[in-house]
Protein backbone atom coordinates (compact mmCIF):
# COMPACT_ATOMS: atom_id res chain seq x y z
CA UNK A 1 0.00 0.00 0.00
CA UNK A 2 2.82 2.32 0.97
CA UNK A 3 4.61 1.50 -2.29
CA UNK A 4 1.44 2.15 -4.26
CA UNK A 5 1.04 5.53 -2.56
CA UNK A 6 4.64 6.45 -3.31
CA UNK A 7 4.34 5.37 -6.92
CA UNK A 8 1.17 7.44 -7.36
CA UNK A 9 2.90 10.40 -5.75
CA UNK A 10 5.94 9.97 -7.95
CA UNK A 11 3.79 9.73 -11.06
CA UNK A 12 1.94 12.92 -10.12
CA UNK A 13 5.11 14.87 -9.52
CA UNK A 14 6.94 13.55 -12.54
CA UNK A 15 3.99 14.44 -14.72
CA UNK A 16 4.52 18.01 -13.53
CA UNK A 17 8.19 17.83 -14.38
CA UNK A 18 7.36 17.69 -18.08
CA UNK A 19 6.64 21.37 -17.75
CA UNK A 20 10.26 22.04 -16.89
CA UNK A 21 11.55 21.35 -20.35
CA UNK A 22 12.34 24.49 -22.17
CA UNK A 23 13.25 24.48 -25.80
CA UNK A 24 15.20 27.63 -26.27
CA UNK A 25 15.39 27.30 -30.01
CA UNK A 26 11.78 26.54 -30.74
CA UNK A 27 10.09 29.66 -31.96
CA UNK A 28 6.68 30.06 -33.43
CA UNK A 29 5.09 33.04 -35.03
CA UNK A 30 1.83 33.76 -33.29
CA UNK A 31 0.73 36.64 -35.37
CA UNK A 32 1.91 38.50 -38.37
CA UNK A 33 0.12 41.53 -39.68
CA UNK A 34 1.46 43.28 -42.70
CA UNK A 35 -0.10 46.52 -43.80
CA UNK A 36 0.99 49.28 -46.09
CA UNK A 37 3.17 50.87 -43.56
CA UNK A 38 3.25 48.63 -40.55
CA UNK A 39 4.20 45.16 -39.66
CA UNK A 40 3.63 43.56 -36.28
CA UNK A 41 5.39 40.31 -35.60
CA UNK A 42 5.22 38.38 -32.39
CA UNK A 43 7.65 35.61 -31.72
CA UNK A 44 7.32 33.65 -28.53
CA UNK A 45 9.55 30.79 -27.48
CA UNK A 46 8.29 27.70 -25.71
CA UNK A 47 7.27 28.87 -22.25
CA UNK A 48 9.34 27.87 -19.24
CA UNK A 49 7.85 26.08 -16.26
CA UNK A 50 7.87 29.27 -14.22
CA UNK A 51 6.15 31.24 -16.96
CA UNK A 52 3.44 28.60 -17.23
CA UNK A 53 3.12 28.50 -13.45
CA UNK A 54 2.77 32.29 -13.33
CA UNK A 55 0.05 32.28 -15.97
CA UNK A 56 -1.79 29.50 -14.14
CA UNK A 57 -1.62 31.54 -10.92
CA UNK A 58 -3.01 34.58 -12.70
CA UNK A 59 -5.86 32.57 -14.24
CA UNK A 60 -6.75 30.91 -10.94
CA UNK A 61 -6.76 34.28 -9.17
CA UNK A 62 -9.15 35.60 -11.77
CA UNK A 63 -11.39 32.61 -11.17
CA UNK A 64 -11.21 33.13 -7.40
CA UNK A 65 -12.41 36.72 -7.66
CA UNK A 66 -15.06 35.76 -10.22
CA UNK A 67 -16.52 32.98 -8.06
CA UNK A 68 -16.38 35.16 -4.93
CA UNK A 69 -18.37 37.85 -6.74
CA UNK A 70 -20.81 35.20 -7.94
CA UNK A 71 -21.14 33.79 -4.44
CA UNK A 72 -21.79 37.24 -3.05
CA UNK A 73 -24.71 37.70 -5.41
CA UNK A 74 -26.42 34.29 -5.13
CA UNK A 75 -25.00 32.57 -1.99
CA UNK A 76 -25.19 29.23 -3.77
CA UNK A 77 -23.55 26.19 -2.14
CA UNK A 78 -22.45 24.96 -5.55
CA UNK A 79 -20.54 28.20 -6.18
CA UNK A 80 -19.02 27.96 -2.72
CA UNK A 81 -17.68 24.47 -3.42
CA UNK A 82 -16.32 25.60 -6.78
CA UNK A 83 -14.63 28.56 -5.06
CA UNK A 84 -13.06 26.26 -2.46
CA UNK A 85 -11.89 23.89 -5.18
CA UNK A 86 -10.26 26.76 -7.06
CA UNK A 87 -8.63 28.02 -3.84
CA UNK A 88 -7.25 24.51 -3.22
CA UNK A 89 -5.83 24.38 -6.76
CA UNK A 90 -4.43 27.88 -6.33
CA UNK A 91 -2.68 26.69 -3.16
CA UNK A 92 -1.05 23.86 -5.11
CA UNK A 93 0.02 26.01 -8.05
CA UNK A 94 1.07 28.95 -5.85
CA UNK A 95 3.34 26.79 -3.70
CA UNK A 96 4.87 25.04 -6.70
CA UNK A 97 6.10 28.50 -7.68
CA UNK A 98 8.97 30.32 -5.98
CA UNK A 99 9.18 30.97 -2.25
CA UNK A 100 7.39 29.33 0.68
CA UNK A 101 10.63 28.06 2.19
CA UNK A 102 10.43 24.73 0.40
CA UNK A 103 14.19 24.54 0.25
CA UNK A 104 14.48 24.68 4.07
CA UNK A 105 12.04 21.81 4.55
CA UNK A 106 13.76 19.78 1.83
CA UNK A 107 17.15 20.34 3.48
CA UNK A 108 15.72 19.10 6.78
CA UNK A 109 14.15 16.01 5.20
CA UNK A 110 17.47 15.36 3.54
CA UNK A 111 19.49 15.82 6.69
CA UNK A 112 17.24 14.31 9.34
CA UNK A 113 15.91 10.88 10.06
CA UNK A 114 12.25 11.63 9.55
CA UNK A 115 9.26 9.50 8.68
CA UNK A 116 6.39 10.12 6.27
CA UNK A 117 4.08 10.89 9.17
CA UNK A 118 6.36 13.72 10.33
CA UNK A 119 6.49 15.07 6.78
CA UNK A 120 2.70 15.15 6.48
CA UNK A 121 2.26 16.75 9.89
CA UNK A 122 5.01 19.36 9.46
CA UNK A 123 3.78 20.28 5.95
CA UNK A 124 0.27 20.81 7.32
CA UNK A 125 1.63 22.85 10.25
CA UNK A 126 3.66 25.00 7.88
CA UNK A 127 0.87 25.56 5.33
CA UNK A 128 -1.78 26.50 7.91
CA UNK A 129 0.60 28.73 9.88
CA UNK A 130 1.78 30.42 6.66
CA UNK A 131 -1.82 31.17 5.67
CA UNK A 132 -3.19 32.01 9.10
CA UNK A 133 -0.30 34.36 9.89
CA UNK A 134 -1.34 36.23 6.73
CA UNK A 135 -4.92 36.40 7.99
CA UNK A 136 -3.78 37.56 11.43
CA UNK A 137 -1.66 40.28 9.83
CA UNK A 138 -4.63 41.51 7.78
CA UNK A 139 -6.79 41.60 10.93
CA UNK A 140 -4.14 43.52 12.91
CA UNK A 141 -3.53 46.04 10.12
CA UNK A 142 -7.26 46.51 9.64
CA UNK A 143 -7.87 47.09 13.38
CA UNK A 144 -4.99 49.57 13.47
CA UNK A 145 -6.25 51.24 10.25
CA UNK A 146 -2.89 50.77 8.58
CA UNK A 147 -2.20 50.37 4.87
CA UNK A 148 -2.50 46.73 3.81
CA UNK A 149 -0.59 47.33 0.61
CA UNK A 150 2.49 48.84 2.23
CA UNK A 151 2.55 47.56 5.80
CA UNK A 152 1.94 43.88 5.02
CA UNK A 153 5.02 43.84 2.78
CA UNK A 154 7.10 45.56 5.48
CA UNK A 155 5.93 43.17 8.18
CA UNK A 156 6.54 40.15 5.95
CA UNK A 157 10.15 41.21 5.39
CA UNK A 158 10.74 41.65 9.14
CA UNK A 159 9.14 38.27 9.91
CA UNK A 160 11.17 36.68 7.15
CA UNK A 161 14.45 38.05 8.49
CA UNK A 162 13.66 36.86 12.02
CA UNK A 163 12.92 33.41 10.58
CA UNK A 164 16.24 33.31 8.77
CA UNK A 165 18.16 34.17 11.92
CA UNK A 166 16.39 31.42 13.87
CA UNK A 167 16.92 28.92 11.03
CA UNK A 168 20.64 29.73 10.93
CA UNK A 169 20.73 29.15 14.70
CA UNK A 170 18.89 25.86 14.29
CA UNK A 171 21.35 24.84 11.57
CA UNK A 172 24.31 25.48 13.89
CA UNK A 173 22.60 23.60 16.71
CA UNK A 174 22.00 20.51 14.56
CA UNK A 175 25.48 20.68 13.03
CA UNK A 176 27.29 20.96 16.36
CA UNK A 177 25.16 18.18 17.81
CA UNK A 178 25.97 15.91 14.85
CA UNK A 179 29.69 16.61 15.21
CA UNK A 180 30.14 16.53 18.98
CA UNK A 181 27.52 14.07 20.28
CA UNK A 182 29.16 10.97 21.62
CA UNK A 183 26.41 8.40 21.13
CA UNK A 184 24.35 7.65 18.02
CA UNK A 185 21.17 8.06 20.09
CA UNK A 186 22.16 11.61 21.02
CA UNK A 187 22.88 12.43 17.37
CA UNK A 188 19.53 11.29 16.11
CA UNK A 189 17.16 12.29 18.90
CA UNK A 190 14.66 15.06 18.15
CA UNK A 191 15.42 15.02 14.40
CA UNK A 192 11.68 14.98 13.65
CA UNK A 193 11.34 17.92 16.02
CA UNK A 194 13.89 19.88 13.98
CA UNK A 195 11.66 19.51 10.94
CA UNK A 196 8.73 20.88 12.95
CA UNK A 197 10.77 23.82 14.24
CA UNK A 198 11.79 24.60 10.66
CA UNK A 199 8.16 24.35 9.50
CA UNK A 200 7.01 26.70 12.28
CA UNK A 201 9.79 29.20 11.59
CA UNK A 202 9.08 29.47 7.88
CA UNK A 203 5.32 29.26 8.43
CA UNK A 204 5.58 32.31 10.65
CA UNK A 205 6.21 34.43 7.52
CA UNK A 206 2.79 35.53 6.23
CA UNK A 207 1.76 34.32 2.80
CA UNK A 208 0.98 37.28 0.50
CA UNK A 209 -1.28 35.03 -1.60
CA UNK A 210 -3.60 34.39 1.34
CA UNK A 211 -3.40 38.04 2.40
CA UNK A 212 -4.72 39.05 -1.01
CA UNK A 213 -7.58 36.53 -0.91
CA UNK A 214 -8.48 37.55 2.65
CA UNK A 215 -8.56 41.26 1.72
CA UNK A 216 -10.64 40.55 -1.35
CA UNK A 217 -13.18 38.49 0.59
CA UNK A 218 -13.29 41.16 3.30
CA UNK A 219 -13.91 43.85 0.72
CA UNK A 220 -16.73 41.75 -0.77
CA UNK A 221 -18.23 41.29 2.70
CA UNK A 222 -17.97 37.48 2.63
CA UNK A 223 -15.74 37.01 5.67
CA UNK A 224 -16.40 33.36 6.51
CA UNK A 225 -16.10 32.34 2.86
CA UNK A 226 -12.78 34.19 2.71
CA UNK A 227 -11.58 32.27 5.76
CA UNK A 228 -12.66 28.96 4.21
CA UNK A 229 -10.90 29.84 0.98
CA UNK A 230 -7.67 30.66 2.80
CA UNK A 231 -7.91 27.29 4.59
CA UNK A 232 -8.55 25.51 1.27
CA UNK A 233 -5.54 27.29 -0.15
CA UNK A 234 -3.46 26.17 2.84
CA UNK A 235 -4.54 22.59 2.19
CA UNK A 236 -3.40 22.94 -1.42
CA UNK A 237 -0.02 24.26 -0.29
CA UNK A 238 0.31 21.38 2.18
CA UNK A 239 -0.45 18.95 -0.64
CA UNK A 240 2.49 20.27 -2.72
CA UNK A 241 4.85 20.24 0.25
CA UNK A 242 3.87 16.72 1.28
CA UNK A 243 4.45 15.55 -2.29
CA UNK A 244 7.81 17.29 -2.61
CA UNK A 245 9.12 16.25 0.81
CA UNK A 246 7.87 12.67 0.45
CA UNK A 247 9.64 12.46 -2.88
CA UNK A 248 12.80 13.80 -1.25
CA UNK A 249 12.59 11.19 1.50
CA UNK A 250 11.87 8.44 -1.03
CA UNK A 251 14.86 9.42 -3.19
CA UNK A 252 17.05 9.72 -0.10
CA UNK A 253 16.05 6.26 1.06
CA UNK A 254 16.71 4.80 -2.38
CA UNK A 255 20.10 6.49 -2.56
CA UNK A 256 21.04 5.36 0.94
CA UNK A 257 20.08 1.78 0.18
CA UNK A 258 21.96 1.80 -3.11
CA UNK A 259 25.12 3.36 -1.75
CA UNK A 260 25.36 1.77 1.65
CA UNK A 261 25.69 -1.61 3.15
CA UNK A 262 24.55 -2.21 6.70
CA UNK A 263 27.94 -1.20 8.11
CA UNK A 264 28.14 2.34 6.84
CA UNK A 265 24.47 3.37 6.91
CA UNK A 266 25.13 5.20 10.19
CA UNK A 267 28.07 7.06 8.69
CA UNK A 268 26.00 8.09 5.65
CA UNK A 269 23.20 9.21 7.94
CA UNK A 270 25.66 11.38 9.87
CA UNK A 271 27.02 12.91 6.67
CA UNK A 272 23.44 13.62 5.54
CA UNK A 273 22.74 15.39 8.86
CA UNK A 274 25.86 17.52 8.42
CA UNK A 275 24.88 18.35 4.81
CA UNK A 276 21.28 19.17 5.82
CA UNK A 277 22.28 21.47 8.68
CA UNK A 278 25.00 23.13 6.60
CA UNK A 279 22.40 23.80 3.91
CA UNK A 280 20.17 25.38 6.55
CA UNK A 281 23.02 27.68 7.65
CA UNK A 282 24.14 28.53 4.11
CA UNK A 283 20.70 29.14 2.69
CA UNK A 284 19.54 31.04 5.77
CA UNK A 285 22.62 33.28 5.53
CA UNK A 286 22.21 33.74 1.78
CA UNK A 287 18.53 34.63 2.09
CA UNK A 288 19.17 36.95 5.02
CA UNK A 289 21.97 38.70 3.14
CA UNK A 290 19.79 39.05 0.01
CA UNK A 291 16.91 40.38 2.06
CA UNK A 292 19.03 42.91 3.98
CA UNK A 293 20.86 44.20 0.93
CA UNK A 294 17.92 44.40 -1.50
CA UNK B 1 17.22 4.94 -12.94
CA UNK B 2 15.57 7.50 -15.24
CA UNK B 3 12.81 8.07 -12.69
CA UNK B 4 15.45 8.45 -10.00
CA UNK B 5 17.34 11.11 -11.98
CA UNK B 6 14.14 12.91 -12.89
CA UNK B 7 13.08 12.92 -9.25
CA UNK B 8 16.36 14.48 -8.12
CA UNK B 9 16.09 17.11 -10.85
CA UNK B 10 12.52 17.88 -9.85
CA UNK B 11 13.37 18.23 -6.15
CA UNK B 12 16.27 20.53 -7.00
CA UNK B 13 14.22 22.66 -9.35
CA UNK B 14 11.22 22.98 -7.06
CA UNK B 15 13.24 23.77 -3.97
CA UNK B 16 15.78 26.01 -5.66
CA UNK B 17 12.84 28.11 -6.85
CA UNK B 18 12.76 29.59 -3.39
CA UNK B 19 16.21 31.08 -3.57
CA UNK B 20 15.17 34.56 -4.55
CA UNK B 21 12.35 34.62 -2.05
CA UNK B 22 9.81 36.19 -4.26
CA UNK B 23 7.05 35.12 -6.50
CA UNK B 24 4.54 37.23 -8.32
CA UNK B 25 1.82 38.60 -6.13
CA UNK B 26 0.80 41.41 -8.41
CA UNK B 27 -0.13 40.92 -12.04
CA UNK B 28 -0.42 43.67 -14.61
CA UNK B 29 -1.20 43.77 -18.30
CA UNK B 30 0.86 46.40 -20.13
CA UNK B 31 -0.23 48.53 -23.09
CA UNK B 32 2.35 50.76 -24.77
CA UNK B 33 1.68 53.69 -27.08
CA UNK B 34 4.52 55.37 -28.96
CA UNK B 35 3.74 58.97 -29.79
CA UNK B 36 6.00 60.29 -32.54
CA UNK B 37 4.03 63.44 -33.28
CA UNK B 38 5.66 65.67 -30.67
CA UNK B 39 8.46 67.96 -31.76
CA UNK B 40 11.91 66.62 -30.74
CA UNK B 41 10.37 64.31 -28.17
CA UNK B 42 9.39 60.68 -28.13
CA UNK B 43 6.53 59.97 -25.76
CA UNK B 44 6.10 56.41 -24.59
CA UNK B 45 2.76 56.09 -22.87
CA UNK B 46 2.24 53.06 -20.67
CA UNK B 47 -0.89 51.68 -19.11
CA UNK B 48 -0.59 49.00 -16.46
CA UNK B 49 -3.89 47.28 -15.86
CA UNK B 50 -3.80 45.30 -12.61
CA UNK B 51 -5.67 42.07 -12.01
CA UNK B 52 -8.86 42.24 -9.98
CA UNK B 53 -7.36 41.09 -6.67
CA UNK B 54 -4.53 43.63 -6.85
CA UNK B 55 -7.01 46.30 -7.97
CA UNK B 56 -9.14 45.62 -4.92
CA UNK B 57 -6.13 46.00 -2.60
CA UNK B 58 -5.17 49.31 -4.23
CA UNK B 59 -8.74 50.57 -3.76
CA UNK B 60 -8.81 49.25 -0.18
CA UNK B 61 -5.73 51.30 0.64
CA UNK B 62 -6.31 54.51 -1.28
CA UNK B 63 -10.02 54.85 -2.02
CA UNK B 64 -10.76 56.47 1.33
CA UNK B 65 -14.33 57.53 0.45
CA UNK B 66 -15.10 54.04 -0.92
CA UNK B 67 -16.63 55.22 -4.20
CA UNK B 68 -14.53 52.73 -6.22
CA UNK B 69 -12.76 55.62 -7.94
CA UNK B 70 -9.46 57.31 -7.13
CA UNK B 71 -10.37 61.01 -6.82
CA UNK B 72 -7.75 63.82 -7.11
CA UNK B 73 -6.96 63.99 -3.38
CA UNK B 74 -6.65 60.20 -3.19
CA UNK B 75 -4.47 60.29 -6.30
CA UNK B 76 -2.06 62.67 -4.60
CA UNK B 77 -1.67 60.29 -1.67
CA UNK B 78 -1.21 57.33 -3.99
CA UNK B 79 1.36 59.22 -6.04
CA UNK B 80 3.38 60.13 -2.98
CA UNK B 81 3.36 56.50 -1.94
CA UNK B 82 3.88 54.78 -5.28
CA UNK B 83 6.10 57.02 -7.41
CA UNK B 84 9.24 56.93 -5.21
CA UNK B 85 9.14 53.13 -5.37
CA UNK B 86 8.63 53.16 -9.12
CA UNK B 87 11.48 55.61 -9.53
CA UNK B 88 13.75 53.38 -7.47
CA UNK B 89 12.90 50.50 -9.83
CA UNK B 90 13.37 52.75 -12.89
CA UNK B 91 9.66 52.37 -13.64
CA UNK B 92 10.30 48.70 -14.40
CA UNK B 93 11.15 49.83 -17.91
CA UNK B 94 14.31 49.35 -19.95
CA UNK B 95 14.44 51.73 -22.87
CA UNK B 96 17.11 51.41 -25.54
CA UNK B 97 17.26 53.74 -28.54
CA UNK B 98 19.71 52.81 -31.28
CA UNK B 99 21.56 50.50 -28.88
CA UNK B 100 21.91 53.24 -26.26
CA UNK B 101 20.33 52.66 -22.87
CA UNK B 102 18.22 55.64 -21.81
CA UNK B 103 18.11 56.36 -18.09
CA UNK B 104 14.76 57.77 -17.04
CA UNK B 105 14.47 59.89 -13.93
CA UNK B 106 10.93 61.09 -14.22
CA UNK B 107 7.56 60.09 -15.53
CA UNK B 108 4.82 62.50 -16.56
CA UNK B 109 1.01 62.68 -16.42
CA UNK B 110 0.74 59.86 -13.90
CA UNK B 111 -2.91 59.01 -13.38
CA UNK B 112 -4.81 56.16 -11.81
CA UNK B 113 -8.16 55.09 -13.14
CA UNK B 114 -10.63 52.26 -13.01
CA UNK B 115 -12.03 50.26 -15.89
CA UNK B 116 -14.89 48.08 -14.66
CA UNK B 117 -13.34 46.38 -11.59
CA UNK B 118 -9.75 46.90 -12.69
CA UNK B 119 -7.41 49.64 -11.55
CA UNK B 120 -4.80 50.97 -13.92
CA UNK B 121 -1.80 53.28 -13.75
CA UNK B 122 -1.11 55.43 -16.76
CA UNK B 123 1.97 57.56 -17.34
CA UNK B 124 4.23 59.03 -20.00
CA UNK B 125 7.95 58.64 -20.47
CA UNK B 126 9.45 61.49 -22.43
CA UNK B 127 12.76 61.23 -24.22
CA UNK B 128 14.51 63.82 -26.43
CA UNK B 129 14.29 62.39 -29.92
CA UNK B 130 15.32 63.65 -33.32
CA UNK B 131 14.59 61.49 -36.29
CA UNK B 132 17.87 62.19 -38.08
CA UNK B 133 19.03 58.73 -39.06
CA UNK B 134 17.46 56.84 -41.95
CA UNK B 135 16.41 54.23 -39.45
CA UNK B 136 15.74 54.40 -35.72
CA UNK B 137 15.33 51.40 -33.47
CA UNK B 138 13.54 51.71 -30.12
CA UNK B 139 13.45 48.75 -27.76
CA UNK B 140 11.26 48.63 -24.66
CA UNK B 141 11.14 45.95 -21.96
CA UNK B 142 8.73 46.18 -19.04
CA UNK B 143 9.54 43.68 -16.30
CA UNK B 144 10.24 43.30 -12.59
CA UNK B 145 13.61 41.67 -12.07
CA UNK B 146 12.63 40.74 -8.49
CA UNK B 147 9.53 39.04 -9.83
CA UNK B 148 7.23 40.52 -7.21
CA UNK B 149 5.08 41.85 -10.03
CA UNK B 150 4.55 39.97 -13.26
CA UNK B 151 3.98 42.24 -16.24
CA UNK B 152 2.29 40.80 -19.31
CA UNK B 153 2.82 42.92 -22.41
CA UNK B 154 -0.38 42.86 -24.45
CA UNK B 155 1.32 42.16 -27.74
CA UNK B 156 -1.90 41.34 -29.56
CA UNK B 157 -3.80 44.56 -29.05
CA UNK B 158 -1.90 46.74 -26.61
CA UNK B 159 0.72 48.28 -28.87
CA UNK B 160 0.04 51.47 -30.78
CA UNK B 161 2.16 53.88 -32.81
CA UNK B 162 0.93 57.43 -33.26
CA UNK B 163 2.92 59.00 -36.08
CA UNK B 164 3.05 61.39 -38.98
CA UNK B 165 2.40 60.24 -42.54
CA UNK B 166 6.04 60.24 -43.60
CA UNK B 167 7.05 57.56 -41.09
CA UNK B 168 6.85 53.84 -41.73
CA UNK B 169 7.32 51.39 -38.93
CA UNK B 170 7.46 47.77 -37.98
CA UNK B 171 6.90 46.28 -34.54
CA UNK B 172 8.44 43.06 -33.32
CA UNK B 173 7.68 41.36 -30.01
CA UNK B 174 9.95 38.61 -28.79
CA UNK B 175 11.56 37.25 -25.66
CA UNK B 176 14.92 38.82 -24.94
CA UNK B 177 16.97 35.95 -23.58
CA UNK B 178 19.92 38.25 -22.90
CA UNK B 179 17.87 39.86 -20.15
CA UNK B 180 16.90 36.60 -18.51
CA UNK B 181 16.28 36.89 -14.80
CA UNK B 182 15.24 34.78 -11.85
CA UNK B 183 17.94 32.16 -12.36
CA UNK B 184 17.42 32.39 -16.10
CA UNK B 185 13.91 31.01 -15.83
CA UNK B 186 12.19 34.12 -17.15
CA UNK B 187 12.86 36.48 -20.02
CA UNK B 188 11.07 39.76 -20.61
CA UNK B 189 9.09 40.38 -23.76
CA UNK B 190 10.92 43.01 -25.76
CA UNK B 191 9.01 45.34 -28.03
CA UNK B 192 11.18 46.53 -30.90
CA UNK B 193 9.95 49.47 -32.95
CA UNK B 194 11.85 50.13 -36.15
CA UNK B 195 11.16 53.46 -37.82
CA UNK B 196 11.91 54.49 -41.39
CA UNK B 197 11.30 57.89 -42.85
CA UNK B 198 10.11 58.51 -46.42
CA UNK B 199 12.51 60.67 -48.40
Amino acid sequence: MKRLFLLALLFFIISLSGQFSREFNTRRDLETQVGEEKQVTQQVSEKSFLEKNTEQQRDLRQNISKTLREFKSNRSKKVLFIALGIAFLYGIVHSIGPGHGKVFLVSQVLGSEVKYGAIIASSLVFAFLHSLSGLTLVAILKVMSMSLFRESAKFSIIAQNISFVILIGLGFFILLKAIFSKTEEQKHTHQGRNLFVTAIMIGFVPCPGSIIIAVYAMKMGVYSTGLLMVLAMALGMAFTLIALNSLTLFVKSMATLTLANQGNIKRISRVMTIIGSSLLILLGSLFLFTSLTS
Amino acid sequence: MKIFKKSILLILLLSINGILLAHPHLFAGVDIDYDLTKQDTLVIRQRWMFDDLTSMIILEDFDSNCDEVICPSELEELKSCVIPGLKEKRFYTDLVINDKLIIMDEIYNFTVGTDDIYVYYKFDIKVPFNFTESQEVIKVNVYDREFYTKFFVNADSGLKVIKTDDINYSLEVYENKEKSYYLGQLSPLEVKLTLNKDN
